[in-house]
Formats: structure tokens, C-alpha cells, sequence
């Protein structure tokens, strides 16, 4: 099991994956660079990581890309990591992957997803000057929100610290919201957690923050969500103890996204 | 979205903006806009400037009727005069002092006489000082180290009383702690044949008052079987009395349940809003209490006790436990009226003195949300999470207005939450 103060490169191998390259998702859709930059492009990709780390897939086809988990057909590359820590080295464009399906395709890797790695890079490691630009804000702070988001599913699953909270959330959905530009939610099933992009139909708790603005001081600031809700910026409503026990993950969040 | 109302509760976001930037979170602890579940929070105050009686009047000027009772502590009414005269007797006497005054021993022989299995009391100033002494007590009479709770009990904020994940608590705080469910005896009588000789203390609040969940009552010889099991396992059973203490049975809710604990620990009712708390127990405890090392700065300021005398007193003229629960029932009937006026299906549940009110159809708990901020807005405390409060002083106007203000917002509820009026 995971050390209870540190981060484990096993559950950072899943964040990476199902959060941080998630966020490219919202990447195409956002910014139309992106969108330029996988053009035309269709390809599946899948991504096996030994050693406990995740399986899962990108598949890019029609102008948008998609992350999963599991398996997925008529995969066109197919790239294997020998360890947790050789996966998250190539997150932090420090290693290369193993291709062993698809070779042919290894341009995509150092064309079009160096390409998207950097832009998500520019948008996530935006700094305080380049977010006085009012549309580079609103990107940085929907993706920041994508990422730290979807984080807390794997983490929840997989964190010890933070199971010990989240296994006790009762079914249901979380929805978290920011204005009308955020929405995902989370949906709890037997202490299990699964992040989802949008609104849920019918979610128990809801956790919002009145604009972006409010979301962007949580994540990066350090400001404290009570002190939030207390003024109005932010708010809960529906079955609190969903939230209550979601709290201790995300207090766990920094220690894999940072 | 949701703002903070500028008019009617201007002065109250002015105080907790100002608050925010000298004290972490605005308003510490249960009494905070995140804690006390104002939601939203533009239908609450914050801040409170007087109160008297049953009522009490905001920053911004607006008046309440008031069912929380600050968590429990206002049982006879705010600046009840009795007691109110009593502290300020004592006050012009002395405090704190070198010494405790003539008072702590007036105080004690009070308790003894009034709460059935008192043999002696001692003096602390919040409920969790006093349950963390009988568990420190039972350990040193027995030898042994861990403790029952049952699931979802409150028993204060020290570290072993919270849970595992939150802040600041580390798997080591809650090791000696063994949980099960309450009403569960098959599950205790497991819990205890496989560590009796472990298991110094059990302690549970006479009937289960969690927060978001309706509130249940002991099952039918409950707490005569968990008494047999403690005495036939040398377990020293401890009463959690702070929130419903005096409420029940002024000779204690032990007495109301039919069965005699060896410690029982008290707060909110003692003192009218004074600060004071009180371990009491048998005889058998008394060498483990005198034992065990433990104090405080204040713990044997003379007109907090002053002020419990005075209460304690009055509760006896007033037989305020009885007038409590006929209050708390009259209520929770027209409460459960009202509701059904709507095609809503009030679930009431707990001692009618302590009522938790719940729309069981609804398990978000929207529904009950919006009703407590529409009684708010409307000059009604309620919550929508904690189990309430009566005290002596609620009069039948209270009542009735709170049912006219419960009426409009059981109309608000039934037109806003389809769920609210589906029934079970």
C-alpha cells in the first residue's frame, strides 16, 4: 500500500493517464490550436504500463480525442511502459515509450502529441502574466479543474489515506460546477469513485463555485473553499456527507498534481 | 447564483468578510456558515447581537424564533434573570481564584441530588473535556485500554473522537476506539467477547442523535442487555449526556431508559449558557477519577457554577425535562400537520425535546434545506442537519407563529422538490 504522507509513482501513473492526459480532451475542444494540431488525424492508442500501472487508450478521430480506461479495437500503436515511474517519465517528456504495435506511427509521438503535450503544458503552467489574458484564463483554469478532477477518482480508488474517506461516500452522484462554464461529476457506486465530464441527471450532493474565478483560487491560491461558501462564492447543497467525505481526497490532490 | 442578501443581512456579510481576514474560516468550528449547512447561505445570519427568551436578534436587527438554542445550551432561555442575578452575585465575589469558592461544593451536592447514579461530580467547561475523562477514568480503573462507540456517535472534537481522513487525525488517534452500530447488540456482543480484556469503557449518548440521519431511539432493553454485558465484562459504561442532559429526566437519561451507568458526562443544560461541564458518576469511579491528572485554567471559576446552581434549580421548579418534551411534541404535531397540508410526509424522530425533522422521501436533503432557509428568511431557526433544541421559555405564540412560518415554507418545499411530496 501506498506510504501515507507521499506520493506513490504507481497512483501517479494512473493520474497521469487518466487526468492529466485526459485533459487533452478538453485541450481540442478549447483551444483551437489544439484543434489545428490533430487535424486530420485517426489513430487509437493504447497505453499498457507494467508494474501496477494503467491500461487505457486515446483515441483520436473527427477533430477530438478521447482518454479511457481498458482496452480498445483496432488500436493503431500500441505503447508499452516497463514500470509506473517509465510512464511518468514520459509525462514529464523524459523518456520514450516502447511502441510495440504501429511503428509506423512513432511521428505521431514526436509530431502531433509533442505538439499537444506542449500546449497543454502551456496552458496548465500558465503564469500570472499570461493569465491576465482573459481567454488564456479561462482555458487554464477549465483544464486546471479537468485535471485535478479526474485526479480524484484514481487517488480516491487507489490512495490509501484517501480511501480510508472515500470508501465510506454512499452511492450517488457529486456534481462539482463552476458558473456555466464547468461542469463534471462524480459518481460514487459500493466506495468506488468515477470522474465524468457534464452534469449528472440526478446527483444527490452538488459542490459549486460561482464562476471561474472562485475555482482558480481553490486550486492555485490556496484559498480556502469554507471561507468561499461563507461569502457566497461557493457552495454546497443536497447530501453533504458525500462531500464531507470527499474532502480528505482532495486534500490528497497536491501530492500528485502539482 | 447565490450571493449573501445585501439588504436584509448586509451588516452580517460586512462582520464576516472583516472576520475572515483575522479569523481562519470567518466564524470557527459548528457555529460557521459551512458547519451550521446555511444553505444557502444568503438566507442566514451570522452573527448575533441579542437574544432573550426564545428569540434573538440579529446584526442586521432581524428577530428569530430560535430552535438550536445555541447547540444546546439555552434550556431555561437566553438571559434568564435567575441565573443571570446568581452569576452576578457570585461575580461580585470572585471568579477565577487562587482557590474554588464555597459554590463548586454547593454545586456538586446539587448534581448528587439530582442525577440518579450521582455519587460525586467534577467540573470542567466543555462537554469534550468531560468525555475524555471518563474515558481516561475507566481506563485507570480497569487497567484496560480501548473503548466502545457506537458508529456515528458525537462525542466532541479531541482527536480520538473524530474520524480517520479528516485533518490533523492520524490512524493512531482512533486506536484504541472499536465502533459498531447502534441498537446492534449482536454486534457488541462480538465486539466483546473477542476483546473484553481489552475493552476499558463504553460510551454512547442515550439514544443515537447523529447529524444527517434520523435519530432512533434505544430498541426495547437495549440498554438493560449493554449494561449486563459491561458489568458482566468489568467495561465501565459512560454516558454521553452533554446534548440531551436535563432534557429527558433531570434525574438523568439513564433514568428516562432505565438503566444506571457508572459515569455520566454533562454540558449544555448545566449552566445556561455559562461555561461548565460535569463528569458525575458512582462511587466505584470515584478513587479513578481522583487519579487521574487533569485540569484547566478556568475549570473551577466560581460563577459559571453559580450559574449552574441557578439553572439546576430552576429546571427543578419549572420540572423543565416534562415542559421540554410536551413543548417539543406540541411542536413536532403541528409541524407534522403543516407538512402534510402540502402532500409532504414529515418524518420526526428523537426525543421531542431534541427533534430531528426529515423528509424521507427526499434523500438528498434538498427538500429539508429549503425548508430551514425559507423558515430562516422568514425570522424561524431551524436546521436542516442537526437535531433541535426546545427550552422552558418557548411560549404558545412561539409555537403558533413558527407554524405559520412552517406552513409558507412547506408551500415553497412542495412546489420546488418534486421528491419532497412522493411520500415513501
Amino acid at each position: 500500500m501506498e506510504k501515507r504522507a507521499g506520493k506513490s509513482e504507481k497512483i501517479l501513473s494512473h493520474v497521469n493517464l487518466f487526468a492529466v492526459l485526459k485533459a487533452m480532451e478538453e485541450l481540442v475542444r478549447l483551444d483551437p490550436m489544439s484543434r489545428d494540431i490533430i487535424g486530420e488525424t485517426r489513430l487509437n492508442i493504447a497505453f499498457t504500463v507494467a508494474g501496477g500501472g494503467p491500461r487505457g487508450w486515446m483515441s483520436i478521430a473527427d477533430g477530438t480525442l478521447e482518454v479511457g480506461q481498458g482496452c480498445i479495437v483496432r488500436t493503431g500503436m500500441h505503447l508499452r511502459f516497463v514500470s509506473p515511474s517509465h510512464f511518468n517519465r514520459m509525462v514529464d517528456g523524459k523518456a520514450l515509450p516502447i511502441p510495440t504495435k504501429g511503428i509506423a506511427q512513432i511521428g505521431f509521438l514526436t509530431g502531433t502529441f509533442s505538439a499537444l503535450a506542449k500546449r497543454l503544458e502551456f496552458y496548465l503552467r500558465a503564469d500570472s502574466r499570461a493569465l491576465e489574458d482573459d481567454e488564456i484564463f479561462r482555458i487554464h483554469t477549465r483544464l486546471l479543474g479537468y485535471v485535478a478532477f479526474h485526479a480524484l477518482s484514481p487517488i480516491a480508488n487507489r490512495d490509501r489515506l484517501a480511501n480510508s474517506s472515500s470508501s465510506h461516500i454512499p452511492d450517488g452522484d457529486i456534481q462539482l460546477r463552476a458558473g456555466e462554464e464547468f461542469a463534471l461529476f462524480i459518481r460514487a457506486k459500493d466506495g468506488v469513485l468515477e470522474s465524468r465530464r457534464g452534469y449528472s441527471e440526478n446527483a444527490r450532493c452538488s459542490l459549486w463555485f460561482a464562476d471561474l474565478r472562485a475555482l482558480f483560487e481553490v486550486l492555485t491560491s490556496g484559498r480556502n473553499i469554507f471561507d468561499l461558501i461563507g461569502l457566497g462564492r461557493a457552495g454546497m447543497d443536497g447530501f453533504i456527507p458525500m462531500v464531507d467525505y470527499l474532502n480528505p481526497v482532495l486534500d490528497r490532490i497536491p501530492a500528485y498534481v502539482s | 447564483m447565490q450571493a449573501i442578501a445585501t439588504e436584509r443581512y448586509a451588516r452580517t456579510r460586512a462582520l464576516f468578510e472583516r472576520g475572515l481576514k483575522v479569523i481562519p474560516g470567518g466564524i470557527p468550528g459548528h457555529l460557521g456558515p459551512v458547519q451550521s449547512q446555511f444553505i444557502p447561505v444568503d438566507s442566514y445570519p451570522f452573527y448575533v447581537e441579542r437574544a432573550k427568551g426564545s428569540r434573538f436578534w440579529d446584526v442586521d436587527g432581524n428577530e428569530f424564533i430560535d430552535y438550536m438554542c445555541a447547540f444546546g445550551p439555552n434550556v431555561l432561555g437566553y438571559n434568564n434573570e435567575l441565573v443571570d442575578q446568581a452569576a452576578a452575585r457570585q461575580s461580585q465575589l470572585g471568579n477565577c481564584m487562587p482557590m474554588p469558592g464555597e459554590i463548586q461544593v454547593e454545586l456538586a451536592e446539587l448534581l448528587v441530588e439530582t442525577i440518579e447514579i450521582a455519587d460525586w461530580a467534577f467540573f470542567a467547561k466543555n462537554g469534550n473535556d468531560v468525555t475524555s475523562l471518563a474515558v481516561m477514568a475507566a481506563r485507570a480503573h480497569t487497567g484496560k485500554t480501548k473503548t466502545v462507540l457506537f458508529k456515528g456517535g458525537y462525542h466532541g472534537v479531541a482527536p480520538w473522537t473524530q474520524k480517520h481522513g479528516r485533518p490533523g487525525i492520524t490512524r493512531e488517534d482512533l486506536a484504541n476506539n472499536i465502533y459498531v452500530k447502534w441498537n446492534d447488540l449482536e454486534g457488541l456482543e462480538n465486539v466483546i467477547r473477542r476483546q473484553k480484556d481489552e475493552i476499558a469503557c463504553l460510551m454512547a449518548t442515550p439514544y443515537h442523535h447523529p447529524i444527517f440521519e434520523d435519530n432512533a431511539l434505544p430498541a426495547p432493553g437495549f440498554w438493560q442487555e449493554v449494561e449486563r454485558l459491561c458489568r458482566a465484562n468489568d467495561i465501565v459504561l459512560a454516558v454521553d449526556d452533554v446534548r440531551a442532559g436535563f432534557r429527558l429526566d433531570l434525574a438523568g437519561s439513564a433514568h428516562y431508559f432505565g438503566f444506571t451507568p457508572d459515569l455520566a458526562a454533562y454540558c449544555k443544560a448545566i449552566g445556561n449558557g455559562y461555561a461548565i461541564s460535569a463528569l458525575v458518576g458512582r462511587d466505584e469511579l470515584r478513587s479513578a477519577v481522583t487519579d487521574v491528572f487533569y485540569t484547566g485554567s478556568y475549570w473551577s471559576s466560581a460563577v459559571p457554577m453559580a450559574a449552574a446552581a441557578a439553572t439546576v434549580r430552576e429546571l427543578h421548579r419549572l420540572d423543565g425535562a416534562n415542559l421540554m418534551l410536551r413543548l417539543g411534541s406540541a411542536l413536532t404535531e403541528g409541524l407534522r400537520e403543516r407538512a402534510g397540508d402540502h402532500g409532504i410526509r414529515l418524518r420526526i424522530s428523537g426525543a421531542p425535546s431534541m427533534f430531528y425533522i426529515s423528509i424521507p422521501s427526499d434523500d438528498s436533503l434538498r427538500s429539508m434545506q429549503t425548508f430551514s432557509s425559507e423558515c430562516a428568511r422568514r425570522g424561524v431557526f431551524f436546521t436542516s442537519h442537526h437535531n433541535h433544541f426546545i427550552n422552558c421559555s418557548l411560549t404558545d405564540d412561539d409555537i403558533a407563529r413558527t407554524l405559520e412560518v412552517a406552513d409558507e415554507a412547506f408551500d415553497v418545499v412542495a412546489k420546488t422538490h418534486p421528491k419532497a411530496t412522493q411520500g415513501e
